[in-house]
Parts: structure tokens; sequence; C-alpha cells
């Protein structure tokens, strides 16, 4: 909370400092779910071939989704 | 509550210890756990969470915490007896409830969500755009208010509407419906120089812990 972009680099994803990091503290009855960012390239990609390169870490918001797993953070 | 479960912002906790391959469960005991409490829909546990002795709560995994409240919880509602749990063998003199909850009984349960906006209509204090301040509040029993916000300075981003306050303060016969705000912080509000200048927070509020600015 105090450093999300600590815990972030933690977990293997490092923000540029252009990025703007939102906290969003789920303290109340509200609930939120993460819509992984579309990876450039993926323009003809069909749904199947799309769902194929999310990994549970970019749907906790922690990785962005590569479009090949060289690319994937490490 | 000033409780160690409010650990918003604090720091020398170690490593989060991330796991590539973390388990949903760790140990088959913890799926039971989930599934009683989903079917036992006891209410918020946070209350009975919040009442584990802080060197318990930090020697615990989370299904620990879990398990200790739900028990509390069903001793307390008169489900079940303190010698029932100790023996883990029913009475048969109490009284249980029929028909006994079948496994298909609790997958229908396990994904009900409840409704818990209220249809009521109230005038909002505050509106999109309004400045607000945090109320230094200190209750000794249960609310979503964390210390982190208290005497900060934000903006109402959203109306999410009316909710009932589940402070334990307020709670009696008469629900206390409020409306919610979402509000947003910068980091440097919060956090003064450990703040990056870009980054915010955006946390709901019940509007009985804010003043406005």
């Amino acid at each position: 909370m105090i450093d999300p972009r600590g815990v972030l680099s933690e977990m293997g994803l490092d923000v540029p400092n252009d990025v703007e990091v939102r906290v969003w503290d789920s303290n109340a009855a509200f609930r939120y779910f993460v819509l992984p960012e579309r990876p450039n390239g993926t323009e003809s990609m069909s749904e199947a071939d799309l769902a194929a390169l999310v990994t549970r870490d970019a749907m906790i918001g922690v990785s962005k989704v590569a479009t090949s797993t060289a690319e994937s953070v490490s | 509550m000033n409780g160690i479960h409010d650990m918003d912002g604090m720091q020398g906790l170690g490593e989060i210890g991330y796991r590539e391959d973390e388990p949903g469960f760790r140990e088959q005991w913890e799926i039971r756990v989930f599934a009683m409490v989903r079917a036992m829909q006891p209410g918020s546990l946070r209350v009975y969470i919040e009442s584990i002795p802080a060197e318990d709560y930090l020697r615990m995994s989370y299904y620990d915490r879990w398990y200790t409240a739900l028990v509390k919880r069903i001793i307390d509602g008169g489900d079940v007896t303190h010698a029932e749990v100790e023996s883990g063998r029913a009475d048969p003199v109490t009284v249980k409830a029929t028909p006994a909850l079948t496994p298909l009984g609790v997958h229908e349960y396990l994904f009900r969500t409840p409704k818990t906006e209220l249809d009521i209509e109230l005038t909002p204090r505050f509106h999109v755009g309004d400045r607000v301040l945090g109320r230094n509040i200190n209750p000794a029993t249960h609310t979503r208010m964390p210390r982190y916000t208290r005497g900060k300075k934000g903006v109402v981003a959203r109306d999410r509407r009316v909710f009932n306050l589940p402070d334990s303060e307020e709670v009696s016969a008469e629900p206390k419906p409020q409306h919610v705000y979402l509000i947003c912080y910068t980091a440097k509000e919060l956090w003064g120089e450990s703040g990056s200048t870009r980054d915010s927070l955006y946390i709901d509020m019940w509007e009985g812990y804010l003043d406005p600015d």
C-alpha cells in the first residue's frame, strides 16, 4: 500500500516511472477484476489464441501479458 | 479497532514470498473450512477475525484465522456448543438444522453473493469532485475505516449509493444506511515524501467517516 511499485517489483513487474499506479483498497462491498493490457502485435489473433497468452499473474495484475514465453517476465 | 489486522502502510514484515506455482489452497483442511464458511453464510467474520489476539493473529495462516473465527461465530450464535467442537461429535440433545446440508447444497451456496446495496433513497452529503477530510475516529470495535485514511484529505470520485454501515458501534436493531463514496487520495497525501507524485489510492468510505474539507 505504501510501496506498490516495490511490491510489483518483488513479483517480477517493474513499472516505469511514467506509468501511473492506482492502488484499489477493497475494504467495502466492491471487488475488482483485472483486465490485462492487450500486447502489441496481437491484432490478428483469435480469441482462443489471446486466451492462451493470459497467465494467472496477468489476471491478478502482477504481470503483463507477453506475446511469447521468451518475452515473459522472469 | 486499531488492531493488528489494520496493517495497511506497515513496514518491516519481510518479503511477500512470491511463488509462481502458489496453490489456491495449501492444505486439504483449508478447502473444508472455505466450504463450511460459504455454506453456513455466517455473515462477515471480520469482527471475529479482528478479535484474535495479536500474537496469535501473526502466527496464524489465512485459513487458521477463518477457522478460529467461524468456530467462535457458531458457538456465539448457538449453532454448536463448545463441547461439540471439542469432541467433534454432535450432542444428540441439541437441536440441529434439518434437513442436513448436502454436498450438492454446499455447491449451490459457493457462488451465491448476497446483494448488499440497499434500495433506499437518501440525500447524499457529498458529490463527485467534493474535497473531503477523513475523521479522526478510533473506535475500539469493528470499523471499515483504516487508520491510514484518518485525518487525510481526498476527493470524491464516485457515489456508490446506499449501504448499511457495518461498524460494530453502530450495530443495533435498526440498520444504519449511508451513502458510500469512492475516495481518491494522492500517494503524497497518504505517505508524504515516500509517495510517488504520480500515484494515487482509491478506497470506499461510508459517509460517517468523512467531513467536508
